[in-house]
């Protein structure tokens, strides 16, 4: 424990750039826009596997949070900002009469989307998810219309007839298009900041752009060409290039330069660190900057993938994530479970933090205009159940959600709702998403 | 059409059919004889119609006809019956006769009739080239290995592999990883001339000269051969910035080429390009050429505006003027300093001048697309790709650099991103030469075919000569892809980068045990591979490879140095890759041992037959290492398989992972696993014993033959094709194994079984 406080304490200090002094020299102001004078919302979307510990997740009663549970006692200074949930559910995440399905990847699947799994090895089907729909409605006023993160590689072999797609794959741009998320912060760093410019040698970025443009067009050329030429279920795959290459066609035609960092002491950080918890800290910098630049305003965070056997040594223990999780109801393997619960919310509280110390241009700060949701799509990692799920929102979401409270909802209510809500609150026009039935009551101000 | 008359129709039809039925169970249906009374008997009490458990039902089908018309039912039946999970153990069971009868019945008649049923082969969709495939291809495409694909997105993985078409996806991601890495790769292959650092050379000084239409500026210079870069400006006088730019002419001798403007700035039109001087070149020579009559006018008749700068230099002469170029240079570059994929893919040195040097680029271009493609590319492709060369050539890129942008476009084009078959038609085709040969390759490569290859492909004779083919591809050092991407996902060995063994538990494991580990089953499997032995040696064998750290490990001694030599055993601890470190620690938690995970691998890797997952809410059997102690855990065995949804599977799963309790989480031996005896000794399902892993190894290898043929047939047709496995795929399967058992169980029979079917040779259509 002692070795790994040093390390820590040198990494920070190595990359003192990570934490506090860029906030200070450059808190100053977010460049978020001003729509109406507003700094816009941010969505932001965290998933934790394997369920949690639940008796220490729940507050006692409804109503505001005055103590908080346990587990989320790492949160206490924003209770403000916080609001938790009991009683959600996601249907769509239960088997659903398939005696196969192990619950694991329909829970992560249909955390964001409110869909149903399609039960395959391959083909992979859910739905829209909650943080690409929102960065659809804002696409095009920020560099990236969003960022996918993760901090443990996505290789996932299928289950029990179910792609391990979905174990790894919280974003999905549509029902069969799964975003995949990046764990290395440096190529993070560069595709927010740099343009991936950093060792241009041959041309200056314009001079680049400039040819990306012609092969641009010539590949959508080419793809429309070889798409005449081949089975409808190419077809399908090959739309999925097309629209890929869209995308960045837009991007450079867009040519929005990236967010100026200079005046920072802000250090690009370099490939994933070995030391997991400066891994996903990390990631919570880039988040935060990236929100701060206002570079994108939706953001989804799969801290480990879903059935993750990974162990947090530093805790005390080297049993897996997985593993405890199938709890018996031992007493030990509890503990353990509500020490690894709580050791991720610590993260949460991270980020927390510096959204709260990041001041936007109408005095407000990152975290009154933002909404993070965090939880798991199981609630009980030994029943692999999806009732009562164990989720919670940060957040005021520009002042249109109110917080600080612990909101009981009618038993096996739709998570759905709660994502509606959400969006609604960020002003995306939607009536339904998923399965809702209606948005969820006493949450909109 | 009325209803009702459609409706008498059917009910005529099923009374036909059910005479037909009826006649054919008194006569020869099989089914209806030999098999449908057993499912009856044993069976069809939980698996009926009206409650189908495990989405099973035996009593649906009225007909040998039905019963063999379900693709779905009858191999997942096989595989419970023959691995004893069914009927469970607190129901009767068959007699050895009647689990025979109906396992017979399904090799025989229901996979004949599956072939039968199913000439064509399934579909294979589009594949992009996964994270190694497009290494690799790179790699031998462009001559260096750049691993670029360390930035891409994890690929997805379809039945087990990676490298399976519908499963794997592009997302916006991937073609912004696509471009960037097709730029890095040709900039790491092609090296431009570069003139960077090197002093200006002004070659007009102050003076100016008119430039007109037709009327050549001709000045003097005394340049040393070589390439320079020219930064050139003309100046407008009296002409709107907003007017295009002229196309120029430009000369220092020998060499000569058209430029178009690189950037206007207020007055001044700035052209940058490269250009040689020969040998005894002395003059400069810039050309406004005569404008053809359909061409939008220029300067010449451009509207006139203000000399807003009033540069007195040129007074009120409106027109244009050369006013100043300054070239950096000579680059002189001795071909040999260049690296080898630059004169590889630079194979034709242009002559002077932009019709050589458009020439030489079809050539090289053509070329590399050629490769690119996989295929011979078509002109029209030819010329898309070379609009881009004469895009960046015309504004005055090197020959060099415009073959590098030019080749970074055909690397971010779908034709090289995916394997293509195109589908002309509605009915299965064979492959031609050029998609057989990608296949062969990717297969066995995980990359693009090689020379050899595609000469067999253009001259036709690749099928005819598919074999000799094989062996030489197979003796290739390139195979071991085949080992680290098949055998690495079949056996799950990439699972050993991310093992975490409690560090105060296992101190002596670290990177460089890891890695010995994935080395010897590796080097395991490419040996048997390589020189055709039995496949059955992957079970059990009296060899191993080892090196000096995992000799170590294994308490082995005479082994030094960190290569791996082939060692004799002694005794069966070790040999076959059951009893490997790498797949004792995958299947291990981080401070014990997991019988349970063990055995469902030695199930789902080895023998095919993956168990269902635990039905939700059953108390787990409790591995810790007290209640590993013998007796207590037979108890808890016993008690555990007293639940009847628990004990069809564990009864299966238990005895395989306790035999190989004599191996702890790193894989070493051990006699005790702390205070507690190991006994390793147990029963499989269906009643054969064994003492400890040596016998269950020996069993496996003679009784479990079949089941493990057909494994691991099955995972390599899958990766072969890149596509799951249909019902109908089965008979494939079964004449491979068929040819498999006729070799003396040599592997090599599983690949050309593969690259000799139907499957493999010729592309399916989606019905």
């Amino acid at each position: 424990m002692a070795e790994r406080l040093t390390r820590r304490v040198v990494l920070r200090g190595m990359g003192a750039a990570l934490g506090l002094p860029w906030m200070e020299s450059f808190a100053g102001r977010a460049r978020a826009g001003s729509e109406a004078g507003r700094p816009p919302v941010r969505m932001c979307y965290w998933y934790v596997p394997n369920g949690v510990h639940l008796p220490t997740w729940f507050p006692e009663k409804p109503g505001p949070l005055v103590d908080l549970p346990e587990t989320l006692k790492p949160l206490s200074f924003a209770r403000g900002y916080l609001n938790t949930f009991h009683g959600l559910t996601h249907n769509t995440a239960l088997t659903n009469g398939d005696s196969e399905g192990c619950g694991h990847g329909q829970g992560a699947a249909s955390f964001l989307t409110g869909a149903q799994a399609y039960k395959t090895q391959d083909a992979v089907r859910v739905g829209i998810s909650a943080d690409q729909l929102y960065a659809q409605h804002v696409a095009g006023k920020t560099r990236l219309p969003s960022l996918e993160l993760g901090c443990e590689s996505a290789r996932s072999g299928n289950a029990f007839g179910y792609s391990g797609t979905y174990k790894t794959h919280i974003s999905w741009r549509a029902a069969t298009s799964p975003a995949p998320y990046e764990v290395n912060p440096k190529i993070v760093f560069d595709r927010l900041f740099t343009q991936g410019a950093a060792k241009l040698t041959q041309s200056t970025v314009a001079d680049r752009d400039y040819y990306r443009r012609s092969i641009i067009d010539y590949a959508l050329a080419d793809a429309s060409r070889v798409r005449s030429q081949v089975s409808k279920a190419d077809q399908r795959k090959l739309d999925q290039y097309l629209t890929g290459v869209r995308e960045v066609e837009r991007r450079i035609q867009n040519s929005a330069k990236p967010a100026p960092l200079a005046g920072t002491d802000f250090e690009p950080p370099g490939s994933i660190p070995e030391d997991f918890d400066e891994h996903l800290r990390v990631m919570c910098d880039l988040m935060v900057l990236a929100f701060q630049t206002d570079t994108t305003r939706a953001s989804s965070f799969m801290v480990t993938k879903e059935a993750t056997d990974r162990n947090y040594p530093w805790l005390g223990f080297t049993d897996g994530h997985h593993e405890l999780s199938h709890h018996g109801n031992e007493e030990e393997k509890n503990r353990k479970i509500r020490e690894i619960d709580r050791y991720h919310i610590s993260i949460l509280a991270y980020m927390t933090e510096r959204m709260m110390m990041v001041e936007e241009a109408d005095g407000s700060n990152l975290l009154d205009n933002s909404m993070v949701l965090y939880g798991s799509g199981i609630s009980d990692g030994d029943r692999h159940d999806h009732v009562n799920l164990p989720v919670i929102v940060l957040g005021k979401g520009g002042g249109n959600l109110r917080s600080g409270q612990h909101i009981q909802c009618r038993t096996e209510t739709p998570m759905s709702n709660l994502l509606l809500s959400m969006l609604q609150a960020a002003g995306v026009p939607a009536e339904r998403f998923g399965d809702s039935t209606m948005p969820l009551p006493g949450l909109s101000v | 059409m009325n209803l009702f008359r459609v409706r008498s129709v059917l009910t005529i039809t099923n009374l036909v059919l059910c005479v037909f039925a009826y006649s054919a169970a008194n006569g020869q249906d099989a089914y209806l004889n030999k098999v449908a009374p057993l499912l009856q008997r044993y069976c069809v009490e939980c698996h009926n119609d009206d409650d189908a458990e495990a989405s099973i039902a035996l009593d649906a089908y009225a007909s040998q006809a039905e019963a063999v018309e379900d693709g779905e039912t009858w191999l997942r039946v096989m595989d419970a019956l023959e691995s004893r999970a069914m009927p469970p153990a607190d129901r009767p069971q068959p007699t050895l006769v009647e689990l025979d009868q109906i396992v017979n019945w399904i090799e025989k008649d229901f996979l004949a009739a599956q072939c039968e049923n199913q000439a064509g082969t399934a579909p294979v969709v589009i594949r992009r080239l996964n994270r190694q495939e497009y290494d690799n291809t790179i790699r031998d495409l462009l001559g260096i290995d750049l691993r670029l694909s360390d930035s891409f997105p994890m690929d997805e993985i379809g039945f087990g592999f990676d490298n399976v078409g519908s499963a794997l996806n592009i997302s916006p991601i991937h073609v912004e990883k696509y471009l960037d890495a097709a730029e890095r790769a040709t900039e790491a292959a092609i090296v431009p001339p570069d003139s960077e650092g090197m002093p200006p050379i002004e070659l007009i000084g102050l003076k100016t000269y008119p430039l007109k239409r037709g009327e050549p500026v001709v000045f003097d210079h005394s340049l040393k051969p070589g390439a320079y870069l020219v930064d050139f400006s003309l100046v407008r006088v009296g002409i709107a910035e907003s007017a295009p730019t002229p196309r120029l002419l430009v000369s220092f001798g020998a060499d000569s080429r058209a430029v178009e403007a690189s950037r206007v700035q207020d007055e001044t039109v700035v052209y940058r390009f490269w250009l040689g001087v020969g040998e005894g070149d002395r003059q400069v020579k810039v050309v406004l050429p005569e404008q053809a009559k359909t061409e939008r006018p220029d300067a010449a008749g451009a509207e006139i505006a203000d000399n807003v700068s009033g540069d007195q230099r040129y007074g009120s002469d409106r027109g244009l003027h050369v006013d100043s170029m300054v070239v950096r240079g000579p680059v002189v570059r001795d071909p040999l300093s260049l690296p080898e994929s630059h004169r590889a893919i630079l194979f034709r040195t242009p002559g002077w001048g932009d019709a050589a040097r458009n020439a030489a680029a079809r050539e090289i271009v053509t070329r590399f697309a050629d490769r690119a493609f996989r295929r011979p590319a078509r002109p029209d492709e030819t010329d898309r790709v070379m609009a881009i060369f004469a895009l960046a050539h015309d504004r005055g890129e090197s020959f060099e650099r415009a073959i590098q942008i030019a080749l970074t476009t055909v690397l971010v084009s779908p034709q090289f991103l995916y394997l293509i078959e195109p589908e002309d038609g509605t009915e299965n085709r064979r492959l031609n030469e050029f998609e057989l040969a990608s296949r062969l390759s990717y297969f066995l490569w995980s990359s693009m075919p090689d020379e050899r290859l595609f000469a067999e492909a253009r001259a036709g004779t690749l099928r005819r000569n598919i074999r000799a083919q094989v062996v030489r591809m197979l003796e290739s050092e390139k195979s071991k892809a085949l080992v680290e991407n098949f055998a690495g996902q079949w056996l799950q060995l990439r699972k050993l980068a991310g093992v975490a063994p409690d560090p105060n538990l296992f101190p002596q494991f670290d990177d460089a045990l890891r890695d010995a580990m994935r080395r010897e089953t590796e080097q395991y499997f490419g040996h048997i591979l390589r020189t055709n032995q039995s496949a059955l040696d992957l079970i059990d064998s009296d060899y191993a490879f080892l090196n000096e750290t995992l000799a170590k490990h294994y308490g082995i001694s005479g082994v030094k140095g960190a290569e791996f030599v082939r060692v004799a055993l002694g005794d069966r601890r070790r040999g076959g890759v059951l009893t490997q470190g790498s797949v004792l620690t995958l299947t291990s938690n981080p401070n014990r041992t997991s019988p349970v995970k063990r055995g469902q691998w030695i199930l789902q890797q080895i023998l095919g037959t993956p168990p269902p997952p635990p039905p939700p809410e059953v108390e787990k059997l409790d591995e810790s290492p007290q209640s590993a102690q013998a007796a207590s855990l037979r108890e808890r065995m016993e008690s555990h398989r007293a639940n009847p949804s628990c004990a069809s599977c564990h009864q299966q799963m238990d005895p395989l992972g306790f035999a190989l309790e004599n191996y702890d989480p790193v894989g070493r031996w051990r006699t005790s696993d702390g205070p507690y005896q190991v006994d390793p000794s147990g029963e499989l399902a269906g009643g054969q014993a064994f003492a400890d892993i040596s016998e269950l190894k020996r069993i496996l290898r003679t009784k479990a033959s079949k089941k493990f043929a057909r494994c691991l047939i099955e995972n390599m047709l899958t990766y072969a094709l890149g596509r799951g496995l249909e019902p109908f795929d089965y008979c494939t399967v079964e004449a491979i194994r068929a040819q498999l058992e006729s070799d003396e169980f040599r592997i090599h029979a599983i690949v050309f079984g593969i690259v000799h079917s139907d499957a493999f040779q010729s592309r399916g259509v989606a019905k």
